[in-house]
């Protein structure tokens, strides 16, 4: 036990120090922080970075986002959307930029869910469906580490889930002594991540952990449980996990609200009308 | 309606949405004929794919086919929580859109390996 923990401790601080963010990041942090830029600064320090500012508007234009607006440059990105969404929008193309071609399907997961938790956001009233669509984009970000950073757990990892029947999450609990939505947080506190978009990383597989964040984690937790129900892409096992009731008072949802929600989401995900999200 | 990636399609085929670009600017019509002009336009525009008119089965016995296989999945999905209603009630939910034909689209094929570049898409919404 003691030596699992070393070595799970171990593990956590090689992980701490990746993945290493585009210095970018930090420069922009620090002129937010500072006070002294327009949106209009920060948007042109950004800029200079081509790739990523197509990749950020890119992101935040999809339709799967949910963002009333077209937005057209990374200034107005800025102003419509916030500091926190941006950098957001910039964290996740950085992580799934580890992936390679390799994480289509959680990519596509991770789609599905933002999609769904911004229209479980706007069906139950929630201020910020931008956010919730947001957290659900970062949701199983830990995945991605677990994947890039320790190949060798992760082959296990899967064996474990195709031959044993384990749900992933139980399968890395099994081989590493935690599961991705504490590698998750380990990220989300070194990027400094708001308790909004922080807290269904870590909880959302059980959300009556959030205090500080109780109603965004539940949506994100019924957004993962719906989109793995309709089949679309793939959180890394094929089965709908149980869904916690506490989230449910949480969103106060009824019947009708659910079927709502079900409606919309089939409609927006489906083959044939719904957008196909990143291929 | 059915969403093709631009190199599945071919002339003679109809528009059932606009294709619209990243700022929203409509490129082509819903209603539109797809001509060979056409399909090299998408292509030099980047657009990875449109949705056509038109049906994904060629015959009612392969739709009836892909529906039950649709099912099946589902109900695997739903395998482990049948002991909850509510969860129940939303697998339900499901199965009444996938009869009606709204499914989730095949997977992503896999791949080659690539060794350089960057290699997220972020492309085709
Ligand atoms: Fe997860
Ligand atoms: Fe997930």
């Amino acid at each position: 036990m003691v030596l699992e923990e070393a070595a799970a401790k171990k593990r956590v601080q090689l992980l701490k120090n990746l993945p290493t963010l585009p210095g970018m990041i930090d420069k922009i942090s620090r002129a937010v922080e500072s006070k002294r830029f327009s949106a209009a600064d920060i948007g042109k320090l950004i800029s200079r970075d081509q790739v990523l500012t197509a990749k950020v508007l890119k992101l935040a234009n999809s339709a799967f986002f949910g963002f009333s607006r077209k937005v057209g440059s990374l200034t107005q990105a800025l102003v419509l959307l916030g500091f926190d969404v941006v950098k957001g929008l910039i964290l996740t193309s950085s992580v799934f930029d580890l992936m390679k071609n390799k994480g289509e399907d959680l990519w596509r997961h991770s789609m599905g869910v933002a999609s769904a938790a911004a229209i479980i956001a706007t069906e139950v009233g929630m201020p910020d469906a931008e956010e919730a669509s947001l957290a659900g984009l970062l949701h199983d970000l830990g995945k991605v580490v677990i994947r890039v950073h320790m190949p060798d757990d992760s082959a296990s990892i899967n064996e474990l889930v195709e031959v044993e029947g384990l749900a992933l999450r139980e399968a890395e609990r099994e081989v590493l002594g935690f599961n991705h939505t504490q590698v998750g947080q380990w990220l989300a506190e070194s990027w400094k991540l708001p308790e909004q978009l922080s807290e269904p990383i870590r909880w959302h597989h059980k959300p009556e952990g959030s205090r500080a964040a109780p109603q965004m984690t539940a949506a994100v937790h019924l957004a993962d449980c719906l989109v793995r129900g309709f089949g679309y892409g793939d959180g890394g096992d094929p089965w709908v996990p149980p869904l916690d009731r506490f989230a449910l008072k949480q969103l106060g949802l009824n019947s009708q609200k659910l079927e709502n929600i079900v409606a919309e989401l089939c409609e927006k995900l489906s083959s044939a009308n719904g957008a196909s999200m990143g291929s | 309606m059915i969403r093709l990636t631009v190199d599945k399609l071919t002339t003679g085929m109809v528009l059932a949405q606009d294709v619209t670009r990243d700022d929203g600017v409509i490129l082509m019509g819903k209603g539109a004929a797809v001509s060979e002009d056409a399909i090299r336009l998408l292509e030099r525009l980047d657009i990875e794919s449109v949705v056509v008119e038109g049906d994904l089965f060629a015959s009612e016995e392969e739709r009836q086919a892909y529906l039950k296989e649709a099912e099946e999945q589902l109900d695997l999905r739903f395998s482990r929580v049948e002991d909850d209603k509510v969860l129940m009630a939303i697998r339900e939910m499901f199965r009444a859109r996938i009869k009606k034909g709204c499914l989730p689209p095949p997977p992503p094929k896999p791949e080659p390996e690539e060794t350089d570049g960057f290699v997220v898409r972020f492309d085709g919404e």
